[in-house]
């Protein structure tokens, strides 16, 4: 529904999980039970949730609300439109495991 | 989240507006408050012929696009920039603005700055040594000189940009932070017609940058994704992220920010307003546009400086 509006820029992907500063803090304050689920859920086959914003990968834990998630990842709700298999969801839609979740940035202009 | 009108599954939630709709009602909604704000501002009327600047962008296909359904007569202009950054961005633009106007059968004017004044932009900003190594401050000056003089050669009685409240919203910031009251006292949905000038205005002014964008996805409007080049790190967009944080906690205000400004304004209460009858405007003696100052106008200066490292 959506082509030709996806992130095209150049440039290697990189993956980024959510331990973002404020979820390291969260971590170590959680004495790592977070991340010990990440690992625990990739060693079980457990499947998460990815989101997509122009070049790069998040990846959350399913069950939680797209506001959780863009919270856990820090990017900012107002500033993103959130798209799942090409239609757009809102703030308390619950992420379900698998979900490939393409954020549109909002911002433009100079 | 439902939505208001009829209770179907929403796909835009307002929050600023403690509004949610469906796609069908979303795509009502706005052409509606697009006219409620045309009318309410005294724009124009529906029988002027409007020029539409449109750069390929979501914010200027969507106005363009709204006002054409609306009923408005709505040509396009595309200025052609010659700005590439590796993304062939003007050209990618162009090719947006022209299927656009194809698809929909309507008038687009181009105009290409490298063929009308010998460089592209980044080139004449690099000659004329304007705008600390980037070229946005000759963009914006060559886009609003060259959007007047065609807007007045071609006979339009108004010409329309696609700013939006976050654009608007930014800059008011700017000018608050540094209290530019010149600035301050220009800026509104209209800026009206005087000698040398076209009427510009901004029908989208109080829609939020998101809702355009959702415009443009619901509609399935093709624009240009990739930001210019040139737009990376600038101060617009780093405000535009400050403020939408203060939107995430706050909903709402980024909307009363810009309208009490609006209010605040037209009550007098900001500055003398007095002090705008001291910008006396002098016609350009090269190109007949106005001009604050006594001599040719910045525009003009600018190309008599090119002209010159290009003949030297």
């Amino acid at each position: 529904m959506f082509e030709g509006v996806e992130a095209t820029r150049p440039g290697q992907k990189s993956v980024h999980h959510y331990r973002s500063f404020q979820s390291q803090r969260k971590i170590a304050n959680a004495g790592g039970s977070s991340l010990r689920w990440m690992v625990e859920s990739i060693a079980q086959g457990v499947s998460l949730v990815k989101l997509i914003l122009r070049n790069k990968e998040y990846e959350v834990k399913p069950g939680m609300t797209l506001l959780s998630a863009l919270e856990k990842i820090n990017v900012v709700p107002e500033s993103v439109i959130a798209t799942r298999n090409g239609e757009m969801i809102l703030d308390d839609e619950i992420l379900k495991d698998n979900d490939v979740i393409k954020l549109i940035a909002v911002i433009s202009g100079g | 989240m439902k939505c208001k009108k009829c209770g179907a599954k929403a796909s835009v939630n307002m929050r600023q507006h403690k509004l949610a709709l469906c796609t069908e009602h979303y795509l009502e909604w706005v052409p509606e408050q697009t006219e409620r704000f045309i009318q309410k501002y005294e724009m124009f009327t529906h029988h002027e012929k409007i020029l539409v600047a449109v750069s390929g962008g979501k914010d200027s296909l969507s106005l363009w696009d709204i006002l054409v359904r609306l009923g408005y007569q709505a040509d396009g202009l595309y200025l052609g920039l010659g700005i590439d950054g590796g993304i062939n961005y003007s050209h990618e633009s162009q090719r947006l603005a022209q299927k656009f106007a194809d698809e929909h059968n309507l008038k687009l004017h181009v105009v290409d700055i490298e063929k009308e004044y010998g460089q592209p932009i980044p080139v004449l900003a690099e000659i004329s040594h304007r705008g600390y190594g980037k070229p946005c401050a000759v963009c914006g000056l060559a886009k609003r000189h060259e959007m007047n003089r065609i807007a007045r050669d071609l006979g339009y009685d108004v010409l329309a940009t696609g700013h939006n409240l976050d654009d608007e919203a930014a800059v008011l910031f700017g000018n608050t932070l540094s209290w530019s009251a010149e600035y301050l006292l220009r800026q509104g949905p209209v800026l009206p017609a005087s000698d040398g000038l076209a009427r510009k205005v901004k029908p989208l002014c109080r829609f939020y940058e998101r809702e355009m964008t959702a415009y443009c996805l619901l509609r399935s409007i093709e624009y240009i994704y990739e930001e210019c080049p040139f737009a990376e790190g600038s101060q617009s967009i780093y405000y535009k992220e400050l403020l939408n944080q203060l939107e995430t906690t706050r909903p709402g205000a980024k909307l009363t920010f810009y309208l009490r400004f609006l209010e605040a304004r037209k009550r007098g209460d900001l500055f003398v307003e007095q002090k705008l009858e001291h910008a006396h405007l002098h016609a350009c003696p090269k190109c007949g546009q106005p001009t604050t100052t006594d001599d040719f106008c910045s525009f003009c200066r600018m190309m008599e400086k090119v002209s010159s490292a290009s003949t030297s």
